[in-house]
């Protein structure tokens, strides 16, 4: 056994030696594209509470939370809410389906279709399932498909701005 | 098959075969291997196109915000989907206890390191303790599973060749968000009675070199601030890491928190509970490791009673500790903290004397208050100690078990003008131990039991201090920090200071010199020890060489008496220090050091007194008499000069590999040393202090390979050590020599689902089972399997 334990040790630098695939958390930036979307929506109620909802336990609550301790969309205050089913969504003024609950989408479109909810999905292909807007990675780089017709079906209007950054779909 | 064996026997061969510069040649190596990029400015005043990875990992949340959303798009691009956590915990972590203001390290005036909580639940660091062995600058032996000896830089074991308790660290502050945990019967850091493990941490932040300017008596080689987490979400969050393994280890923590806004509150609970590598104990009088059942005292007497609890042949250590934290932020001007906690512990390893073998139980239990109160400008800080502890389990005397209280009470108040912040502070502690209801209870079993203290002692001070900072031209940084003690023991002033000047030649350079002195503090053992120990009829004890006539002790007490006039330790350090960040992925910290530290105390024989109780017997020639024979606390003339230097390269190797190398090269030596107890001044000797090791470092790697996977590896080492303790009359027995060790940890972690890991953890992955400390146990591998949930 103890001869082993050199060989172990040297494969596992050797492991190290190889890397060359980079992955690291982009919750910190996925927040701030959220915000951002706050700000080029056009809402139609600016009373209340700011709604951002987030269907189960996502990294992404922690830095929400952050912004949301410093920032407002408008004078509205935002509040970040985790739901762990889709009672309420109808509610919130962005939903956020995390990667892993992709599958949620259908059910979450029948329930907030028209209600002036953003739907924001974490997931290859869901923008022509109907979300709104869509994180996706390019080149290794963090950015977004949007669509103005989805937006405009949930009875929002998006600006310019924010169609020019993102990838347009549909 | 054979090359590769063959290859792994030169690397085998290759280590073992390192020398005193190697950690040198590996700084050099990694400098020599990233050819020097002077980097931009770095700011948000700079344009978002013009920006590095590291400019971006630099920006807050709140420069962040205030961009537009294609500018965060843009900065979104250049951080890549690695936002790149590994790098920004290296390169970007941000320090309070260097000048008590939130600043990056690369900023810190001093020499500092901090280790974050991802790089603490990466390492696999089974314990607060071994996580010393990631920190630049610092000296950790393993004693026994779970327990450590832990130095700042040095200055360990003066005096030589006296009580094996003088080799623990008595030089170094530790705190838990600022409260002092410090013990103050004999000196240094009972490292199992801190009510938190690693869970509850957010980060370490360790400062090197005299502190005592900011943070009063005990700063000497450094300060050790460990400072909690905060509870961040509003959901209702649980952590838990469980994990087990060989040699009987087993530790688990759980916290639940969660943050209601302006109120937040964190309830944890830690257990950690070891065996030993092995069962047997160093004899002092044989010179050699025999069962429990054969330890003899130096004077040949079987030390361990029957049935007794001690030694544990088994037991390394056993603690448990629970935490409340409520915190409540008002606003930026108006927060506070409540923490509030308890905690029970043993632990197996080298310290208090006993006349057998140097290993001791030792048992605590206590509970702590915390309060913290920002308002306004004052920031102010009540905390309170109690509880009980023995530090020689079993011991039959002295009886080292007391009740203690400690009550630490800052405030201070931070002016800013500009570029100026004047922080002036009031400072008050009183430390109360209380031996007499212990050694009443003993007594009624056996009268001839005694204490150390026999009653109730206290020290305490008064202090007020005042910090200036000043920051000229946003580049030229100077600092001064006075303080100055009022002690009731000794009854005197102490005044300590701290002069830093930075220059930051650039975003990238900075050079920095500092000068500073700090004190220990009294005591309570060495102010009021007051033990008389009676040991009965000795015999003939020696002849009258006036008569001729035998002497024979009827009647001989030992006495170990306390000095309340004992000069306090100190420390005078010069440190330059340069750090660079010497291409987007490198960033190097070098200091250099020299300090002066006098003013020791230590146990020695005193006058002894001998009474005639007896005629002199013409036909039986013999006198008799009683012997008082004392030990008495003295300030010694010995002196410790120390230089060396201390380098850290982190490096970025790729996005998702991170190293981290360090390492110090030192000098110790020692001046006035008396190597008897009675040399006469004139024959005082100079020698080097051969029990700090003339190099120590180590390197660590961090690698995801996959989102869901990190492999960590890391290496300490030091240099050969040759340790000396008083064994009288077995000098030679006495005397133990560690060899170069080199320690290779590692561990494996994947993420199952989400935060939720399953890991494997290998400390000390060779097996290499060299003693590491004196007189202590065997070190062996511990194979451990853990989970780590958060939901």
């Amino acid at each position: 056994m103890k001869t082993m334990r050199k060989p172990i040790f040297l494969i596992l630098l050797l492991i190290l030696i190889k890397a060359n695939l980079a992955q690291a958390q982009e919750e910190k930036f996925k927040a701030l594209f959220l915000y951002n979307y706050a700000k080029n929506i056009e809402w139609t109620s600016t009373s209340g509470d700011f709604v951002i909802g987030v269907l189960g336990s996502s990294p992404i609550i922690d830095e929400l939370n952050i912004i949301a301790e410093k920032m407002k969309v408008g004078t509205q205050a935002i509040v970040i809410k985790k739901h762990n089913s889709l009672d309420g969504a109808e509610k919130c003024n962005i939903f956020y389906l995390p990667s892993n609950k992709t599958a949620n989408l259908s059910s979450l479109l029948a329930k907030v279709k028209g209600k002036k909810v953003l739907i924001v999905s974490d997931s290859p292909g869901t923008i022509k399932d109907g979300s709104c807007i869509n994180f996706i990675l390019q080149n290794g780089k963090l950015t977004f498909e949007i669509s103005k017709t989805n937006i405009e079906k949930q009875g929002l209007k998006v600006t310019a701005n924010l169609l020019s950054l993102g990838i347009k779909v549909n | 098959m054979n090359y590769f064996f063959f290859f792994n026997q030169i690397i085998y061969i290759y280590m073992k075969k390192l020398n005193t510069y190697c950690i040198a040649l590996c700084l050099l190596f990694l400098l020599s291997a990233f050819n020097r990029n002077i980097g931009y400015a770095q700011n948000i005043t700079k344009p978002v196109s013009e920006m590095t990875k590291d400019d971006v990992l630099k920006l807050s949340y709140d420069d962040l915000l205030s961009l537009p959303f294609e500018d965060v798009l843009k900065l979104s691009s250049i951080v890549g989907v690695s936002a790149d956590q590994l790098l920004k915990m290296i390169l970007n972590k941000n320090v309070t206890t260097a000048s008590k203001k939130q600043e990056t390290v690369f900023d810190s005036p001093l020499s500092t390191t901090v280790l974050s909580k991802e790089e603490i639940e990466m390492s696999g660091a089974t314990c607060i303790e071994e996580l010393f062995r990631l920190v630049p600058g610092m000296i950790v032996r393993q004693e026994s599973n779970g327990n450590y000896d832990i130095h700042i830089r040095g200055n360990d074991n003066i005096p030589p060749d006296n009580f094996s308790y003088f080799a623990t660290n008595t030089l170094t502050l530790v705190m838990i968000d600022n409260r002092i945990v410090y013990n103050y019967i004999n000196g240094g850091t009972f490292w199992e009675t801190l009510p938190i493990a690693i869970g509850d941490i957010e980060r370490i932040d360790i400062i090197r070199g005299p502190s005592s300017a900011l943070y009063g008596a005990n700063a000497v080689t450094g300060v050790i601030n460990i400072i909690t987490k905060n509870p961040e979400s509003t959901d209702l969050k649980v952590n838990a890491n469980l994990m087990g393994g060989t040699t009987n280890t087993k530790t688990a923590d759980l916290s639940i928190s969660k943050n209601f806004k302006k109120f937040g509150i964190i309830a944890s609970g830690n257990y950690d509970n070891r065996d030993r590598f092995q069962n047997t104990f160093y004899c002092l009088r044989s010179g050699k490791y025999e069962v429990d059942t054969s330890v003899v005292s130096v004077f040949g007497y079987k030390y361990y009673r029957d049935g007794s609890a001690f030694p544990n042949n088994d037991m390394a250590k056993d603690k448990y500790g629970a935490n409340l934290f409520l915190n409540y932020d008002f606003n930026e001007k108006l927060k506070f903290n409540l923490a509030g906690g308890t905690q029970g512990s043993q632990a197996q390893m080298v310290f208090f004397e006993n006349l057998a073998t140097p290993m001791s139980v030792r048992t605590s239990s206590t509970n702590y208050l915390d309060f913290k109160g920002k308002i306004y400008g004052f920031n102010t800080q009540v905390s309170y100690l109690f509880g009980k502890q023995d530090l020689c389990v079993g011991q039959y005397k002295p009886i080292i078990g007391y009740d203690l209280n400690t009550l630490n009470a800052n405030i201070d108040y931070e002016f800013n003008y500009r570029d100026l912040t004047i922080r002036p502070g009031f400072s008050y502690q009183s430390c109360a131990y209380d031996d007499s209801k212990r050694v009443k209870e003993l007594q009624k079993e056996d009268p001839l039991r005694q204490g150390l203290l026999n009653g109730k002692q206290e020290i305490n001070s008064l202090a007020l201090n005042l910090r200036v900072d000043y920051l000229l031209f946003d580049k030229l940084r100077f600092i001064a920090a006075v303080r100055g003690d009022k002690y009731n023991v000794p009854d005197d002033y102490y005044f300590s200071y701290q002069f830093v000047s930075s220059y930051k030649i650039s975003d990238d350079h900075m050079v920095r010199a500092v000068y500073s002195k700090a004190n220990r503090s009294a005591f309570i053992g060495n102010s009021y020890a007051n033990f008389k120990n009676p040991l009965g009829a000795q015999g003939i004890v020696g002849i009258d060489p006036s008569s001729n006539y035998y002497i024979k002790a009827d009647n001989y007490y030992q006495y170990y008496i306390g000095n309340k006039e004992l000069k306090l330790a100190n420390q005078n350090m010069f440190e330059l220090g340069i750090r660079d960040k010497i291409t987007k992925r490198v960033q190097t910290d070098f200091e250099f050091f020299y300090s002066i530290t006098k003013d020791f105390d230590a146990l020695f024989g005193g006058k002894s007194k001998y009474t005639v109780v007896d005629s002199v017997i013409p036909s039986t020639t013999t006198i008799h008499v009683t012997i008082q024979d004392s030990l008495v606390y003295k300030n010694i003339a010995i002196e410790s000069k120390q230089i060396g230097f201390t380098g850290s390269v982190n490096v970025s190797v790729m996005d998702n590999l991170l190293l981290k190398v360090f390492g110090t090269i030192q000098r110790s030596d020692l001046s006035n040393y008396a190597p008897v107890p009675d040399t006469k001044p004139d024959s005082l000797i100079s020698k080097e202090n051969s029990w700090t090791p003339t190099y120590y470092g180590g390197f660590s790697a961090t690698y995801q390979p996959f989102k869901k996977v990190i492999v960590y590896a890391d290496l300490y080492t030091y240099g050969a050590q040759t340790y000396s303790r008083y064994v009288s009359p077995f000098k030679e027995k006495g005397t133990t020599h560690i060899d170069t060790k080199y320690i290779v940890n590692t561990k494996i972690s994947y993420k199952v689902w989400k935060e939720n890991t399953v890991y494997i953890n290998v400390r000390n992955l060779f097996g290499d089972k060299q003693k590491e400390f004196a007189f202590s146990d065997d070190i062996g591998a511990l194979y451990l399997v853990g989970l780590q949930l958060s939901f």
